[in-house]
């Protein structure tokens, strides 16, 4: 499987992106076009093609998963195999390229002299707000998303949305809510990032650059996936004892301090093994590779090897038996208001705590090396 | 358990609250995040950092000629290379680039130790000999050029202080500069003061043999961050003055000048970069730089917030915008907020990028323009035997 994978990957730069349209459409995707321009070496016309490869894979990270766990393949989900697939693939893709169109057109255009002006927004149209005409600003939202997916499917087990017992509204409030998740993510990111090393300088470069510092809020985000994902997939999704919101809370502190864990790691030690130079935003430093690797290599594991050689594997008809017991929706559960308000105080009080700390934090030596 | 028993009765248990603790908690935190963390109120939060102002006192006037701004010829040639030998990531000293070339050795394959052998004997005496070895044994020796200027500062006083700022790359091409501008007969009178090395990049340090052959004895600045490798090449050149390792943080050098060193990682396993201000009396502060790596933005600012100056008057150097001519957005960010340090006078070259010195000179930026002599390619800046003054 890992092989066909490979082989799908392959087709899918070589035939589709750099064939068809690098061929056929836009220009960036074949960098033996862009080479044609005067003054744009081989080195960048590969750069800016695998740029937009990317964010093309950035977007279907995020939207591929969001449509069978958050729209629970709706309305196609009473449809048969291989006709299922391929619809959601259609339409995840569909969607995916106008958010390509609307998010990474508009910075491809602007990386040629003069400015692409009639052929895309010059300078795009999120500068004000996102302090840079950078893409970036949409890489890093795209894989807040993407992470906040896989959190809900994972450890947080599709709540809170799962608590909609009406279909429709469960599902538009699983994929528009994941998207407001990760919106508060996105910025509570941001907002750690200028209070641990100050406020974004527009212009400058590295750590104070505004566009790395969107970018830097999406590698973030890589990084407590890697303990979530490993608590489902080799712990069992532990601890599954206590009330839903409970085992919830649990295992996102996991994730949370797990994810901050490997961050620290990978920035004071990673750059004696991956030969990278240490320090956070200089060019050849960009952590979702090593992090989206891995991930990868876990997914692997799991899907295709059955978490082999860890745990038995697990038979096809115990797979089905497992998917059938899930039930997109649960009753209604009991919930306390003065619990709920209580929690809402204590959960405003942990969140200023926590931008107090940051500050404090990104002065330690011991943390920032 | 009274009370237990209560909201048992009311149906609502401990474990009910418990849980409702937790989603009213979630609510709180991820709806603080997403309201809160990027509204105007979160710059409360910044901490105010008080400018430590330092008197690096003033200076007359500052000349600078660009003895070479052309580090290499042929970005193709260039890039290609670096990609050969793996790209940016890898240690410089491992491109087998000259001077460091081995016997018929492979891109990315060499070393400074299988390198310098091959030379040393012939350091700085013989730099014919030393370069002769390069041309038979390298990919593209032709391509090498580097990076140097001569900064000439007039004090309150009158006197004069010269500054050789980096040495190069190629020595061939090195020593044909030095002696078009003259630089080989001030080395060898000693009337140049010191060398400042910004940085350990090949086409600023690697010709440093073609200073030392005239100056064996000059003082020379380099940042703190160099490699072993680089501190050995300092001693193995035939360098017999001082070496002075500057640490991050300002370091007052005379009246009205001063280093800045910047500790920051750069491509090609190099570490740190030494930049220079000159405050100027009735104009203001001058920015001269090697590559700015660190961002004219941040160099600006660093001088904004450390040394007392009337205004940001003038720059000169490599900006290090576009130096293979590509380009990415966050470029443009700088060409779009370059115009709030409202600079009077903008002498770039060399890694700035001629796309860049184009798009600045759109935005209406006060750049000087260039002659285009020399093998420099564009009178978009300031190019090889230009000199201007701030």
């Amino acid at each position: 499987m890992t092989c066909v994978m490979t082989g799908v990957l392959l087709i899918l730069i070589k035939v589709f992106f750099e064939g068809i349209l690098g061929n056929f459409s836009m220009a960036y995707f074949n960098p033996a076009r862009s080479m044609k321009l005067p003054g744009i070496t081989e080195f960048f016309a590969v750069e800016y093609a695998s740029l937009a490869c990317l964010m093309f894979a950035a977007i279907a990270s995020w939207l591929s998963p969001s449509w069978p766990v958050a729209m629970e393949n709706a309305p196609w989900q009473n449809l048969k195999q291989p006709v299922l697939g391929w619809t959601v693939l259609i339409v995840t893709f569909f969607i995916g390229t106008i958010v390509y169109l609307c998010t990474m057109h508009p910075h491809m255009g602007i990386l040629y002299y003069p400015w692409q002006r009639f052929a895309s927004i010059a300078p795009p149209y999120w500068e004000k707000f996102a302090n840079t005409v950078s893409g970036n600003f949409h890489v890093s939202w795209i894989m807040c998303c993407t992470i906040t997916v896989w959190l809900y499917e994972t450890i947080w087990e599709r709540y809170p949305f799962k608590l909609i017992k009406h279909d429709t509204l469960r599902r538009l409030s699983a994929f528009f809510g994941i998207i407001a998740i990760a919106w508060c993510f996105f910025f509570f990111l941001h907002f750690a990032q200028e209070l641990w090393w100050g406020p974004a300088i527009r212009g400058t470069r590295m750590d104070f650059s505004p566009d790395w510092r969107w970018l830097h809020v999406g590698e973030t985000m890589v990084f407590f996936l890697i303990p979530a994902l490993f608590l489902t997939f080799y712990c069992n999704n532990w601890p599954t004892k206590y009330s839903a919101p409970v085992n919830w809370l649990i295992r996102t502190l996991i994730a949370i301090f797990g994810g901050m864990a490997i961050y620290w790691i990978y920035y004071n030690i990673g750059h004696l093994t991956l030969g990278t130079q240490k320090g956070y935003a200089q060019p050849e430093q960009f952590p979702m590779i090593p992090t989206i690797w891995l991930i990868n290599i876990m997914l692997i594991n799991h899907w295709f090897m059955d978490n082999w050689p860890g745990w038995r594997k697990v038979k096809p008809e115990e797979v089905a038996l497992i998917r059938k017991e899930k039930s997109p929706a649960v009753s209604v559960a009991k919930f306390a208001p003065a619990g709920i308000i209580v929690g809402i105080v204590i959960g405003i009080i942990i969140y200023f705590i926590a931008i107090w700390l940051f500050p404090i934090l990104g002065k330690l030596k011991w943390v920032y090396t | 358990m009274d009370n237990e028993k209560k909201n048992e009765d009311k149906g609502m248990t401990r474990r009910d609250f418990a849980k409702s603790l937790v989603v009213g908690g979630a609510v709180g935190a991820i709806g603080m995040m997403g309201l809160y963390s990027y509204g105007p109120w979160r710059k409360k939060h910044f901490a105010k950092v008080e400018p430590k102002q330092i008197d690096i006192g003033e200076c007359k006037s500052i000349k600078i000629i660009n003895i070479s701004e052309t580090s290499w010829f042929d970005n193709k040639v260039l890039m290609g290379d670096i990609k050969g030998a793996g790209g940016l990531l890898v240690n410089q000293y491992e491109y087998n680039w000259p001077p460091f070339s081995d016997i018929k050795g492979k891109l990315g394959k060499g070393s400074y130790e299988t390198g310098i052998k091959h030379i040393k004997q012939y350091l700085p005496n013989n730099l014919e000999k030393a370069w002769q070895f390069q041309m038979e044994n390298e990919v593209h020796p032709e391509n090498a050029g580097g990076y140097a200027c001569l900064i000439d500062v007039e004090l309150l006083d009158g006197s004069h202080k010269k500054i050789l700022l980096d040495s190069g790359w190629a020595y061939n091409w090195m020593d044909e500069c030095f002696k078009r501008e003259g630089i080989d007969k001030m080395l060898m009178k000693k009337e140049i003061d010191f060398l400042v090395i910004s940085h350990e990049h090949f086409d600023h340090f690697w010709g440093l043999p073609v200073t030392i052959k005239y100056y064996p004895d000059i003082t020379i600045y380099v940042p703190e961050g160099f490699y072993p490798e680089g501190k050995q090449y300092l001693k193995d050149s035939g360098h017999r003055g001082k070496v002075i390792t500057t640490k991050p943080g300002l370091t007052p050098i005379f009246p009205g000048c001063a280093l800045f060193t910047f500790a920051i990682p750069i491509i090609c396993r190099v570490y740190g970069e030494e930049s220079l201000y000159f405050n100027v009396k009735d104009k203001g502060l001058v920015c001269v730089t090697g590559c700015c790596h660190q961002s004219i933005i941040q160099f600006a600012t660093t001088g904004r917030n450390t040394i007392k100056f009337k205004k940001l008057y003038g720059v000169y150097g490599g900006l290090h915008i576009s130096p293979f001519e590509d380009w990415d957005s966050k470029y443009d960010d700088l060409v779009i907020a370059f115009k709030n340090y409202d600079f009077e006078k903008v002498g770039c070259n060399h890694c700035t990028g001629i796309v860049t010195a184009k798009k600045f000179i759109e935005a209406g930026y006060p750049v000087v323009k260039g002659t285009a002599r020399f093998r420099s390619k564009d009178t978009a800046y300031l190019g090889n035997g230009d000199i201007i003054e701030f």
